[in-house]
């Protein structure tokens, strides 16, 4: 059989299907995508997201910021997109094809997860990575800043090569892991600095608004919520992607960031890590720094591979190579050159990153909107499903269209720039759509024929 | 031998060591250290008597998973153990049983993995 669903027997055990939907056979339970997207999204940067939070919030300002603010928005816009990859088994960038067109969707993957998720960030974190270890061992030549950097970015690009099992097994050793770290840390603060009124009573070092730190909260997330596809592929159904996303928002999240919040208000220093070293955690703090940073480095390589997979056709362990020691060679000549022009580097990945949220907008609203409403697929399953030998776009004007005003408004409107991202772009892809079909003007240019997502 | 007769005495074992653990929690020195083992046993006690009723009703999904949070936890609770904020008389007797709990069951989900159980598909 053809058919990427019913086909006996991988081609490549590690390519995970990057192009192609991910077959019934080879999905996953609700407790493994909870799992998963826990420790893969969460994790260290929460930690630390909590230890700046806790530095300019009381805890209550922090609980109503996480709580109404973030967890619901992130919940929400996260459950949308982690649905789609349930419903189409497609990664996120494959995805993409439907709003923008192949080229549209090779050009964004490429250009918003390839260049910032999977060289940028994966070289900054495993440049930081070399940077902790030489602070736990700095007299070891093996642990200098570079010397760590490379190590550390090949044991990521080993993980990210064997794809989401790998990010499975991490996930099922670094969670249960992590929250038992994180409470006893909460618990030893709290016994041992007044107890848990001294928590509700502390006041931050500095002055963060609440508007602020909704914004930080979402910011800090919104990227994981619209790549939840490259995970959420894998889930059995819909609702367990769902359920899975809306759990790990609600439950994990929360306890881990105002776990963070008040460890930092009772101890002071806003670097959680230093707080809980000082609380005597000891090796255990080391678990939490490694482990976070080897599965937080893994998620953003895979998505840095499945994007590239998308833009250059080959398959996707091989990709993880080569993006990865793109990455971990940055991330050596810096720490070689103790951190020369990072903060440069920084700041554009960051700005590329920003524009991620309006491309985000305008798949909500081809998925759930266009496809649903103007070409009446109620079927979910069939909204973004790619059939081997039919014909599909390069070029998607609406999409493209829509991206461009969503971007501009996260720089424009003042608020919380990933939403207004969003909104705009969803709003301006609806009645963009509605006006083209109506109007009969062709928007969809180039034709390619999809062969299957094989790649040799 | 069979692998769920197997976990069985593997989660037997626990079980008893979780009991021990109990047993010498009036041994510990400081309070923080007596909570922290505490906290360790019970969780072993509890799953290990999961795990007793996974692996009697033949539930090899379910051991697997057990086994999984077991490590993670217990390793977590090691790591933090060795610091010398938790020292205590009973230190050493605490580490040798956890110590052993881990290894028992790294090797219960490598003969998993022999036995052909998916144990990365939970």
């Amino acid at each position: 059989m053809d058919s990427p669903t019913g086909r006996k027997g991988r081609r490549f055990i590690f390519d995970d299907y990057s192009l192609e939907e991910v077959p019934i056979t080879e999905r996953y339970g609700l407790y493994n995508l909870f799992l998963t997207l826990s420790a893969s999204f969460g994790a260290i940067a929460v930690l630390f997201a909590g230890g700046v939070l806790g530095g300019g919030l009381n805890f209550v300002g922090a609980t109503i910021a996480v709580l109404t603010g973030g967890t619901t928005v992130l919940a929400i816009i996260g459950a949308l997109s982690g649905a789609i990859g349930a419903y189409s088994g497609l990664s996120t960038y494959v995805g993409w094809r439907f709003p923008f067109g192949r080229a549209g969707g090779k050009i964004l993957g490429f250009a918003l997860i390839t260049i910032t998720t999977g060289i940028g960030w994966f070289a900054v974190e495993s440049w930081f990575f070399g940077v902790v270890m030489n602070e736990i061992f700095p007299h070891s030549p093996f642990f200098s800043v570079w010397a760590a950097a490379l190590w550390g970015g090949a044991l990521m690009i080993l993980s990210t090569y064997i794809g989401y099992r790998a990010l499975s097994f991490l996930s099922y050793f670094i969670l249960p892991q992590h929250v038992w770290l994180v409470a006893v840390g909460l618990l030893l603060a709290i016994s041992l600095h007044g107890g848990w009124g001294a928590v509700l009573t502390a006041t931050p070092k500095s002055h963060m608004t609440l508007a602020q730190a909704i914004t930080d909260t979402v910011g800090l997330y919104i990227a994981g919520s619209l790549i939840a596809p490259d995970i959420t592929r894998f889930a059995k159904r819909a609702k367990d992607a769902v359920a899975a996303w809306v759990l790990h928002m609600y439950v994990f999240y929360p306890f881990l960031i105002l776990g963070a919040v008040a460890i930092v208000l009772l101890t002071g220093s806003v670097i959680i890590t230093e707080d809980m070293l000082r609380l005597g955690m000891g090796v255990g703090v080391l678990l939490i720094i490694v482990l976070g940073q080897w599965i937080i480095n893994t998620v953003n390589l895979y998505s840095g591979s499945l994007s590239f997979t998308n833009a250059v056709p080959m398959r996707r362990d091989y990709a993880s190579i080569l993006v990865g020691i793109i990455g971990t060679l940055l991330a050596a000549y810096w720490g070689y050159t103790a951190g020369a022009s990072l903060a440069p580097f920084e700041s554009f990945i960051s700005l590329l990153g920003s524009l991620l949220p309006a491309a985000g907008g305008s798949v909500f609203a081809e998925f759930y909107i266009v496809r649903r409403y103007f070409d009446s697929i109620k079927d979910p399953y069939q909204r973004f499903k790619l059939e081997p030998g039919k014909e599909y776009p390069e070029v998607n004007l609406v999409g493209i269209l829509s991206f461009a005003a969503g971007a501009m408004a996260g720089f424009l409107i003042p608020g919380i720039a990933a939403i207004n991202a969003i909104l705009v772009a969803f709003v301006a892809h609806i009645i963009l759509a509605y006006i083209f079909k109506k109007a009969n003007i062709k928007y969809e240019f180039g034709k390619y024929v999809y062969r299957g997502g094989v790649v040799k | 031998m069979n692998f769920y007769r197997l976990s069985l005495y593997f989660f037997v074992i626990q079980f008893i060591f979780s009991i021990i653990l109990l047993g010498v929690l009036f041994l510990n020195s400081n309070v923080y250290a007596m909570y922290h083992t505490m906290a360790v046993s019970l969780f072993m006690l509890i799953t290990s008597i999961m795990g007793i009723y996974f692996a009697w009703k033949g539930q090899g999904s379910r051991v697997v998973a057990d086994a999984w949070l077991i490590i993670s936890i217990v390793t977590a609770y090691i790591a933090i153990d060795v610091s010398p904020f938790f020292n205590s008389p009973v230190k050493p007797l605490e580490l040798s049983l956890t110590g052993i709990v881990t290894a028992l069951w790294i090797a219960d989900l490598y003969l998993a993995w022999r036995s052909r159980l998916p144990i990365l598909r939970l």
